[in-house]
């Protein structure tokens, strides 16, 4: 039972086999800040899906975003969904696609975790505790 | 008579070995050349503490490794002043102590001295060798402008009716050298921190 609990907590969500969400982590942020949220879809199905929205209590916004670069400048913009191609994995990391948590309701500091419903267009919803930390860290 | 030429040879490949090596060793430890000169400049600009700076002239004597950023932004300034933060940790470790940690804000109309204080503070940075500066608006533009960094807002977000807005900015971290000349720079989110260390230690 305790094995079981811990596999459980480590996948941390699932859409039975088909949609895995994996290795979810947020930066810390600012009360009344933005943030960001990354993490790993792997699609193990033949069939794409649709990363429609992303709901969380933690802040009054959060949308999927991407990074983008324009000649020596970087930019940011809301992207509406995110692809998830066939028997793929598809990563929103740092300096990429990311989901962006905006105007946070209490600031949230390393070792600190926060909930969010991951909406996709086939697998539905999937709950996902990422905690808070920072890279190299 | 052949062995006397043959020696000959050998001794003259010897001293262009010997020469190229104290030209490649010379080369390595030269400070980079001049990028901007702001040794003749004295913006007054203000620290997490609300305490006035005036930038360079406060850190003459110390290299400084300046990064830009808004504290808005959520994946590339964090990501620029998270790689400061390590250089500095990898430095600290070693003993440096004549290099300073600063971030300047390109949008100092909503990033207040409290505001870089909480970026700080959320990101367990201590502030007393690594400092978030802001200032006027027209000073920042005439920091900025100096040091060739652009930050234009672009891209928004209505929250509540409040019109949220974010930069594409440039992205980039600046070496410094102690007389305020800035001789190294690198795209700030992606830094090599190796390569960023290697120049910190030819400029300091």
């Amino acid at each position: 039972m305790y094995i079981f609990l811990v596999l459980v907590s480590l996948i941390n969500f699932s859409y039975p086999g088909k949609l895995e969400v994996k290795d979810a982590w947020l930066r810390p942020g600012g009360k009344g800040m933005n943030t960001a949220l990354y993490f790993k879809v792997e699609n193990k199905s033949d069939k794409p899906d649709t990363l429609l929205s992303v709901k969380s209590s933690i802040a009054d916004v959060v949308q999927t975003h991407e990074t983008y670069k324009k000649g020596d400048m970087m930019g940011m913009r809301k992207v509406n969904a995110i692809a998830i191609e066939p028997n793929s994995t598809f990563e929103l990391k740092p300096g990429g696609f990311h989901v962006m948590v905006i105007g946070l309701k209490e600031a949230l500091r390393k070792n600190d975790s926060a909930k969010f419903t991951l909406h996709f267009k086939n697998a539905g919803d999937i709950n996902v505790k990422a905690p808070v930390k920072m890279e190299g860290n | 008579m052949k062995k006397i030429s043959k020696m000959l040879l050998a001794k003259n490949y010897f001293y262009v070995f010997i020469s190229l090596s104290i030209i490649s060793i010379a080369g390595c430890s030269q400070k980079p050349e001049v990028i901007h000169d702001l040794s003749q400049k004295d913006y007054t600009l203000i620290n997490q503490d609300s305490s006035v700076v005036r930038f360079p002239g406060d850190y003459k004597g110390k290299t400084v490794v300046l990064g830009f950023i808004y504290a808005n932004c959520p994946d590339i300034c964090p990501m620029t002043t998270n790689n400061i933060k390590l250089v500095k940790d990898e430095l600290d470790k070693k003993g440096v102590n004549d290099v300073t940690y600063v971030d300047i804000s390109f949008d100092p109309e909503r990033d207040s001295p409290s505001v870089l204080k909480q970026f700080a503070d959320v990101r367990g940075i201590n502030t007393d060798n690594f400092h978030f500066l802001t200032g006027s608006k027209d000073v920042i533009k005439s920091l900025l402008k100096d040091v060739n960094v652009l930050a234009i807002p672009g891209d928004t977000t209505v929250i509540g009716g409040d019109t949220a807005y974010y930069f594409i900015h440039t992205d980039r971290i600046s070496v410094m050298d102690p007389e305020g000349k800035i001789r190294s720079e690198f795209k700030g989110s992606t830094a090599n921190r190796e390569e960023l260390i290697k120049d910190i230690n030819k400029i300091r």
